[in-house]
């Protein structure tokens, strides 16, 4: 891995939501070395709200959590709304039919603790680069458009 | 679930069926006896009609002129005796004719066998069956009776009227001159006495009907007069309803069309009724009763069918449950034992790649490792201990050790410490130290209460507050843990002992062992543990073991 503050790109935004405080301070850590600007929430009542005012660019989430929803609920939500944001599944449940429900309800990868932290760290880059927009925003004329954002100004 | 109202539709179904087959079979046994009856009140009717007018055809309608011109009236003898042999009811054979003066001449035939009761006279030791009496002074009225009502027009005469006190029916045959003015030259007639009618005549005959009607089953045939009363002597009998026929026939020795046709007519027509009843046989009550039987065992099937039905569902939905339990059990023991080694992993990774950024953070990693890793042996001796107490209770605790009751409070709370200092919770430990001993297997008992704290510290979520006492008794020693946290619901109660359980409110992780585990523990000590809780007041969880005996 190279050093922090990959080029001159916008830097991406990756909330973690997982109840171990531990792992999501090793995550953290990690992330905020790759040069993610990083975000946690232990509980699923939080995990919404926290998308919301967050926004960031890739949700990494525990499936079990405590107080609320838990991850496969969360999963369906952020997959109806309009902003959709990428999901990436960090869960100890490795069997076949939790995988394919997680898959199912709109999560973009699936990963099995415990995992090696290359293997999490490209995943987290697969995914980043399949889902990034095309465009950003689009000039015409006077008029701007936010595809990120959803807005026209 | 198909299965099941399937089943169940099956066994109504069966249950139904039975129940009108039973019915249709009762109704067809109704109908049958109903039939029966039907067919013995028409015989009998029959029987009655034929016999009634016998005596008239055999014995009146013949006679004429001629029978007037034979003087004395042998001929008559072997009338009568033909008459009384074939037929029960007339008692005397009367002849009046115009011969000897205005008077005229009484001829009275009488049976030998049964003389009447006006008739005075010793009978004769004569064996031929008829004795002739002349001008019997008790026929005198009679006769009188008879030539008032006597016209051309009407030869034929019905009379009731008594004969010496005894009340007769009496028919009669007139014969009158053919030229005019066609005087009355004689009559024929017999009388019938009604006393004896009540007691003796229809006996007999209703017996002979009951013979040919009755011999496919029960029938109970009887008469009475126009009054009610029975004139049959057998006994009569209750029946349901069923089969229970009766029918009127008109009291009168000669052809009743006859009668009608007389307009002065001088008595009415007494009408009798027989009355039919057909009485269930043995083979049909059996049968029935074995239908009845059956419908029976057909319900009581259906009904053990219907529970079983009722008890399979009952034990599939439980073991389903079962299954749902130990599935999340399943997964969180999963959660428990693969989120310690998910962090360990990540830490070795992290400081083999060196990605750390200063010292400081090493050290903070290396304390986090080591919080994880004791969690890791922590929930490996749950699990351990699980194993080996849900194998076999009786055998798992063998390792036992008199200890000091505040010794292992101190030891089992020893593991707490940093985390209740950590989250500032007020500890209470009230354990006297001259408490007596208890024989425990000491690691088993200090999960035990590791388990229960765990659980106390877990639901302690706004009142931050664990005590732990002992009191002793005779021969017990009581541990009790209390917290102030959220308290469990009515409804969970009864279950938390149960594997794998986790309660409705439950919102931390964990693997739904602890409290089995500590209960399997303890009762293999031969102890017990009680809970009592308020939803909102916290929770108090009482372990009672005896005490120790003196080990040698």
């Amino acid at each position: 891995m190279s050093a922090p503050g990959q080029g001159l790109q916008m830097a991406k935004r990756i909330l973690i939501v997982e109840d171990d405080k531990a792992i999501a301070r090793l995550l953290r850590d990690n992330l905020e070395y790759e040069g993610f600007v990083v975000e946690t929430c232990d509980n699923g009542h939080e995990a919404l709200p926290s998308v919301k005012r967050f926004t960031p660019d890739l949700l990494l989430l525990d499936l079990m959590l405590p107080h609320g929803a838990d991850g496969f609920e969360i999963c369906r939500a952020l997959n109806e709304s309009p902003t959709r944001v990428p999901v990436i599944i960090l869960s100890a449940r490795g069997q076949k039919e939790d995988r394919i429900r997680g898959l199912t309800l709109g999560a973009d990868d699936y990963v099995t603790k415990p995992f090696a932290l290359d293997e999490l760290l490209a995943r987290v880059h697969a995914v980043l680069r399949r889902t990034k927009p095309p465009i950003e925003q689009l000039r015409l004329g006077k008029t701007l458009i936010d595809f990120k954002r959803l807005k026209a100004y | 679930m198909i299965f099941v109202v399937a089943m169940f539709a099956a066994t109504v179904a069966l249950v139904w069926y039975g129940y009108v087959a039973t019915r249709e079979w009762r109704s067809g046994t109704n109908l049958l006896l109903e039939r029966r009856a039907n067919e013995a009140l028409a015989l009998v009717r029959a029987a009655l009609s034929a016999d009634m007018k016998g005596a008239w055809i055999t014995a009146i309608v013949p006679f004429n002129t001629t029978n007037l011109d034979d003087d004395p009236p042998y001929g008559m003898f072997q009338v009568s005796a033909r008459t009384f042999a074939r037929f029960p009811y007339p008692e005397s054979l009367v002849l009046w004719k115009l011969t000897g003066g205005d008077k005229g001449t009484t001829y009275a035939f009488n049976r030998a066998d049964r003389p009447p009761p006006w008739e005075t006279r010793p009978s004769s030791d004569d064996p031929f069956p008829v004795v002739l009496v002349r001008d019997p002074a008790a026929l005198a009225e009679l006769v009188a009776a008879v030539r008032a009502q006597a016209t051309a027009a009407s030869p034929f005469i019905v009379l009731e009227r008594p004969i010496d006190g005894t009340p007769y029916q009496i028919v009669a045959h007139a014969l009158f001159a053919s030229s005019p003015p066609h005087p009355l030259l004689g009559f024929m007639a017999f009388t019938v006495n009604e006393r004896w009618l009540h007691a003796q005549y229809f006996d007999p005959l209703v017996e002979q009907v009951e013979k040919i009607a009755g011999s496919l089953g029960g029938l109970s045939i009887t008469v009475s007069d126009d009054e009610g009363q029975v004139v049959t002597k057998a006994a009569p009998v209750e029946s349901d309803g069923t089969g229970d026929l009766h029918a009127r026939f008109p009291l009168l020795f000669i052809d009743p069309a006859l009668v009608k046709s007389i307009p002065s007519r001088p008595t009415p027509v007494r009408e009798w009724t027989v009355r039919v009843r057909s009485l269930p046989d043995q083979t049909l009550l059996a049968t029935l009763q074995g239908a009845r039987r059956m419908f029976f065992l057909i319900s009581l099937a259906a009904g053990a069918s219907l529970l079983a039905l009722v008890l399979t569902v009952r034990a599939d939905r439980a073991s389903a449950a079962l299954a749902s339990m130990k599935s999340d059990f399943v997964a969180a023991v999963t959660h428990e034992l693969k989120t310690p080694v998910a962090f360990i992993r990540l830490v070795g990774d992290t400081l083999a790649k060196s990605r750390y950024t200063s010292p400081t953070t090493v050290r903070e990693y290396a304390g986090l490792l080591s919080v994880e890793a004791a969690r890791l042996g922590g929930s490996i001796d749950n699990l351990l201990t699980y194993a080996r107490y849900s194998s076999s209770p009786a055998a798992a605790a063998t390792e036992l050790a008199n200890v000091e009751p505040a010794d292992l409070v101190e030891d089992a709370l020893q593991r707490f410490r940093p985390v209740l200092d950590h989250l500032e919770f007020d500890l209470v430990v009230a354990v006297p130290a001259d408490l007596p001993q208890i024989c425990v297997d000491r690691p088993a008992m200090i999960q035990t209460l590791d388990n229960i704290v765990d659980n106390a510290i877990k639901y302690s979520t706004t009142e931050k507050q664990l005590t732990v006492s002992a009191t002793a008794t005779a021969r017990t020693v009581t541990l009790t843990v209390r917290d102030r946290g959220t308290g469990i619901p009515r409804t969970d109660l009864s279950r938390i002992f149960e594997r794998f359980y986790r309660g409705g409110n439950v919102t931390v992780s964990g693997s739904g062992l602890g409290l089995p585990i500590a209960k399997r523990i303890v009762e293999s000590h031969g102890g017990r543990i009680e809970v009592r809780s308020t939803v909102g007041a916290g929770t108090e969880v009482d372990v009672t073991l005896p005490i120790g005996r003196r080990t040698a």
